[in-house]
């Protein structure tokens, strides 16, 4: 390898490990790579050393006040704290070898953070939410002739949303003239009961939630994983808080106006096991005829009968049943 | 008097942490990023100890550890919708088996770079400390210091550059 092939590759590599190479020199970088060994000899020792350094970094190697260093491990800042961990974690582990399952729960980066909130949200396990506005429609209520009297997303506050795995929900709702009405999913059929109607059921697992969260831009929450998948390409993920034990905290805002959504999307979850126990979304689009704003806050994560997310566990038998086509 | 048989939990844990720096490095060359192989670095832990009953002890740990690190990279690769460096797998199985010769030698090239450190200044000290301790990006440094990023970046390929000559000179050199 030439001097001059070895800066051309030194540069596509540390702008590759710095985070600011461009597509093209990405795309070089992975050409050279595919092509050279020496090419391959050479970035490899820049990324072992890249690897090197940030270890090395955490272990308080370039700090210039070590003594403040060392006693920042110990009363860590907000932000600190859980880069220092990461350093810290091993002489742990070699003291408490049992705790390496709980080491190995603690992601350090947001998106990381987000894809084990994410994988937990996948594991079939039964969650209790309740919704609460933090900030309502800013325009008054519309009656709209497609929607019925009382449209799904204007009367979320106090709701009670159950969730099992991704894809079966139940969601309950007090309405203004007492009744309540609950809307559900098994995942292989959705249905809707509200006070002593006939119960309505269809083929369609998505077919009443829809109500709440059609793709034209309504309050995205019974699917959470979906909801929390759509967010990894389409908001800018960022810790927010990082300086609690028992609760981390991730922000996620909107890329782009065009994508629709809540403009700002809160995540409060458990590090140790990344259950999510907070979701907040903030801005939602006008003109769906619901809140600006909402959290969906965990209340419990008690099993629940096996038929909850079945219509007949809601309603006395007997009850008249109309099945969609 | 038969000595009791040795903890497994504390064995692991011994060989693992000696092991943890060359792992990060074979992760990091293959992911591209500290800090995902910060977290895949935890997995692999936890996946090495449930397999632990079948590690041959008269093989290196840190070969042993490289094949699920492999695994695990690979896993990694495929969940990402963008990544650092978009290789085939041809390319990535190249640069995996080559990153594991070098994963191997890990230690004498870390005890170099301890070493070599001793050179920086103050000022590249000060550099690094904020990209990589404080894992600002290098347009933040630039921010904070009133300095262009391109000032920035030089500073740390100067920085890059002549570490490596310094860790090679110093492993090229006999052992007193």
């Amino acid at each position: 390898m030439t001097d001059p092939d070895t800066h051309s590759l030194d540069d596509l590599a540390l702008r590759t490990l710095h985070g600011m190479a461009d597509d093209a020199e990405r795309a070089e970088l992975a050409r050279l790579l595919a092509s050279s060994p020496e090419s391959r000899r050479r970035f490899l020792d820049h990324a072992m050393l890249h690897g090197m350094l940030a270890r090395e970094a955490r272990a308080g190697a370039f700090a210039g006040d070590t003594i403040g260093f060392y006693r920042d491990l110990e009363d860590p800042p907000a932000q600190k704290k859980h880069r220092l961990l990461g350093f810290w974690l091993p002489a742990a582990a070699a003291v408490v070898a049992a705790c390496l399952v709980t080491i190995s729960l603690l992601p350090t980066k947001a998106s990381a953070a987000l894809d084990r909130v994410i994988e937990t949200m996948s594991e079939v396990r039964d969650r209790t939410y309740r919704i609460e506005v933090i900030e309502p429609s800013d325009e008054p209520m519309e009656s709209r002739p497609d929607r019925g009297r009382f449209p799904p997303a204007n009367h979320l506050d106090g709701a009670t949303l159950w969730l099992r795995g991704p894809c079966e929900f139940v969601l309950s709702q007090s309405l203004p003239n007492g009744q309540t009405r609950v809307i559900g999913s098994d995942g292989g059929e959705s249905w809707t009961l509200r006070g002593g109607d006939p119960v309505r059921v269809s083929p369609d697992p998505d077919r009443f939630g829809r109500a709440i969260f059609a793709k034209s831009g309504e309050i995205a929450f019974l699917d959470l994983r979906s909801q929390l998948d759509d967010l990894k390409p389409l908001y800018r993920i960022e810790w927010l808080d990082r300086s609690s034990r028992e609760t981390w905290k991730l922000v996620g805002s909107r890329r782009s106006a065009d994508q629709g959504g809540a403009r700002e999307v809160e995540l409060w979850f458990d590090p140790g096991t990344g259950l999510l126990e907070r979701m907040i979304l903030r801005q939602l689009p006008r003109g769906n005829g619901g809140p600006r704003s909402i959290a969906i806050i965990l209340q419990s994560t008690e099993p629940l009968p096996a038929d909850f997310f079945r219509h007949d566990h809601h309603h006395e038998p007997g009850r008249t049943i109309r099945t969609e086509p | 008097m038969e000595l009791p048989p040795p903890d497994p939990h504390l064995t692991f844990t011994r060989l693992f942490v000696a092991a943890q720096p060359a792992l990060h490095g074979f992760l990091v060359s293959l992911v591209h990023d500290p800090h995902a192989a910060d977290d895949l670095l935890q997995d692999l832990a936890e996946r090495m100890w449930r397999k632990f009953d079948e590690y041959d002890e008269r093989r290196p740990f840190v070969a042993w550890g490289i094949g699920f690190a492999r695994l695990l990279a690979m896993e990694w690769r495929r969940r990402q919708q963008r990544l650092p460096i978009p290789l085939d797998e041809e390319a990535l199985d190249l640069l995996a088996t080559e990153a594991a010769d070098q994963a191997i030698r890990h230690d004498d090239r870390l005890d170099a770079l301890r070493a070599c450190l001793r050179h920086l200044t103050d000022r590249q000290r000060a550099v690094l400390h904020q990209r990589y301790q404080e894992e600002q990006p290098v347009k933040a440094i630039a921010r904070d210091s009133n300095r262009t990023q391109m000032a920035i970046y030089k500073m740390l390929k100067h920085v890059h550059r002549a570490l490596l000559d310094c860790i090679s000179e110093t492993l090229a050199r006999p052992a007193p």
